[in-house]
């Protein structure tokens, strides 16, 4: 099999494509995520789009919107719970994860089709709809549009909320904004990279981008580079290998990691 | 002209009143300290003056407007408590923390144009960081970080700056620094200043105001009192403003 045998299959096309936008996108939402100290939000969304994956599945509606439904619930409650309790801003997501959790177990208890619930855990990228695929790319265009027309302010924010409150910068909106891109995205990737790895593939590319960058604009760039690096690899060692997709992503990630830790160490000597 | 003006300010949080019918004026020029010890209310103070909190009792005008329809926030800076301990780990240049100090000025216009680059520079000349532009923040000292935190709330030209304990944790040689640069930017350039700090003796020349906030009251040090500490070379202690007659509660 050569590398371009890759692409004589429609659905590794229309992967390859979902891969390049969400490459590009998660790191992006990840950056200002990690920035926040809110890392584990992908993981409490995530898990929180199981239950609305499953209650679509149950009252037959497009498991995908119902995921989209309750993870921008989860995400507005977490921000909620952070303004209630700014102290312990990290307990915000541990809470909305266990009450997503609970929820998607007692639901999937209901469902009769089990295959379709599951795809959502490790995602099904190689087995997305052309009207899917049209959707994601879509939404990552979106969200892409409005973290740059945003960039200034989530930097700040991330920053210090309460200085960027008094240069004027309208963190509510800004705030509301940003979750509604996190929820979506988190959404969109669940459904695609699995809803159990969609944490990681935000968190990675950042990772590994703040071991060599030297500013906040490199800490973006080299973040979009890393995940785009991580989801094509993977995609491609997953075509070859027959492994999960998602799976194939994430370890891909973790592997650069400790590569990027390693070199990082040896120049430091 | 009146840059700040405090009248008969009471606050609480529930029950607990954190203060009792405060008076403070600033005037144009003015190099105000404030102190107290802690949990005696300085905070609660910069949070109403800074409208994040509304006083229970009495009024608070900014500029000559009452502070709750106060809009020109660009021209009050603000610098926080200990450089932002996080900013250790933040990865972001010097200049880009500048940066967005000019937000309130320049609005959302988002790539750095050659002005932009030009005040940064300024900024960063005039508390002496300028070699410093393009390295990471968290590279440098306590000290350092303060001063860019200085440059990042001078950028927008304030009128009003604003410190909350600038100088706790960092050592004397930096602390210097620090001061020598506030007291240019005070003298020279007329800014007005308004400083919480602890450190009442190191500072103490800085300020031609001084007050200190105990059990609920803002009071007012005057000359005799600031000389008697420095004779006796101790920080101002709790439970001292009381006795003194030679405070005035203004």
């Amino acid at each position: 099999m050569t590398l371009m045998s890759l692409f004589q299959y429609d659905f590794m096309r229309r992967a390859f494509i979902v891969a390049i936008a969400l490459g590009i996108v998660v790191p992006c939402i990840g950056v200002i995520v990690v920035l926040k100290r809110l890392s584990m939000i992908g993981d409490a969304l995530a898990h929180t789009s199981l239950a609305g994956v499953a209650g679509g599945l149950l009252v037959n509606i497009n498991p995908v919107l119902g995921a989209g439904i309750t993870c921008i619930g989860a995400a507005f409650t977490i921000e909620w719970i952070r303004k209630k309790l700014p102290q312990y801003a990290e307990m915000s997501t541990a809470i909305v994860l266990s009450a997503g959790v609970g929820l998607a177990g007692v639901l999937s208890g209901f469902i009769q089709n089990a295959t379709s619930f599951n795809a959502f855990l490790f995602g099904s990228i190689v087995a997305i709809s052309n009207a899917e695929l049209i959707a994601v790319v879509a939404i990552a265009l979106l969200v892409l549009i409005l973290f740059f027309l945003m960039y200034q302010e989530l930097f700040y924010i991330a920053l210090d909320e309460r200085s960027a409150t008094l240069s004027g910068v309208p963190i509510n909106t800004v705030n509301f904004i940003f979750t509604l891109l996190t929820a979506v995205t988190v959404a969109i990737a669940a459904r695609t990279v699995g809803a159990l790895i969609v944490s990681s593939m935000m968190v990675l590319p950042v990772a590994c981008s703040l071991q060599i960058a030297k500013s906040y604009r490199q800490t973006v760039w080299f973040s979009v580079l890393f995940g785009l690096s991580f989801t094509l690899i993977g995609l491609t060692i997953s075509f070859y290998a027959a492994l999960r997709p998602g799976g194939a992503i994430v370890l891909t990630g973790v592997c650069c990691l400790l590569l990027v830790f390693n070199l990082k160490k040896m120049v430091c000597r | 002209m009146t840059i700040l003006e405090i009248k008969d300010v009471c606050f609480a949080y529930d029950r607990l009143e954190i203060l009792h019918q405060a008076n403070l004026r600033i005037e144009e020029g003015d190099f105000v300290l404030l102190q107290g010890p802690n949990g005696a209310g300085k905070s609660t103070l910069l949070k109403l003056i800074l409208g994040e909190l509304a006083p229970l009792k009495g009024h608070i005008s900014v500029f000559n407007t009452d502070v709750k329809i106060f809009k020109n926030w660009n021209q009050i800076s603000y610098v926080p408590q200990r450089g932002y301990d996080h900013l250790a780990h933040f990865p972001a240049t010097v200049s880009e923390i500048v940066a967005t100090g000019s937000y309130s000025r320049s609005g959302r216009f988002r790539f750095q144009s050659k002005k932009k680059e030009q005040r940064i520079g300024h900024a960063l000349e005039a508390v002496e960081m300028q070699p410093y532009a393009r390295r990471l923040i968290g590279e440098l000292s306590g000290g350092q970080r303060q001063r860019v935190l200085l440059a990042q709330a001078l950028i927008s030209n304030p009128k009003l700056l604003i410190l909350d304990e600038p100088v706790t944790g960092i050592d004397a040689t930096n602390t210097a620094t620090f001061y020598r640069l506030l007291q240019r930017l005070n003298k020279e350039e007329g800014l007005t200043v308004l400083m919480v700090t602890h450190d009442i003796l190191g500072a103490v020349d800085l300020a031609n105001k001084h007050f200190c906030i105990e059990e609920g009251n803002l009071l007012q040090l005057t000359p005799e009192v600031l000389e008697k500490e420095r004779l006796h070379r101790h920080v101002h202690t709790p439970g001292a403003c009381h006795d003194l007659d030679e405070l005035i509660s203004i």
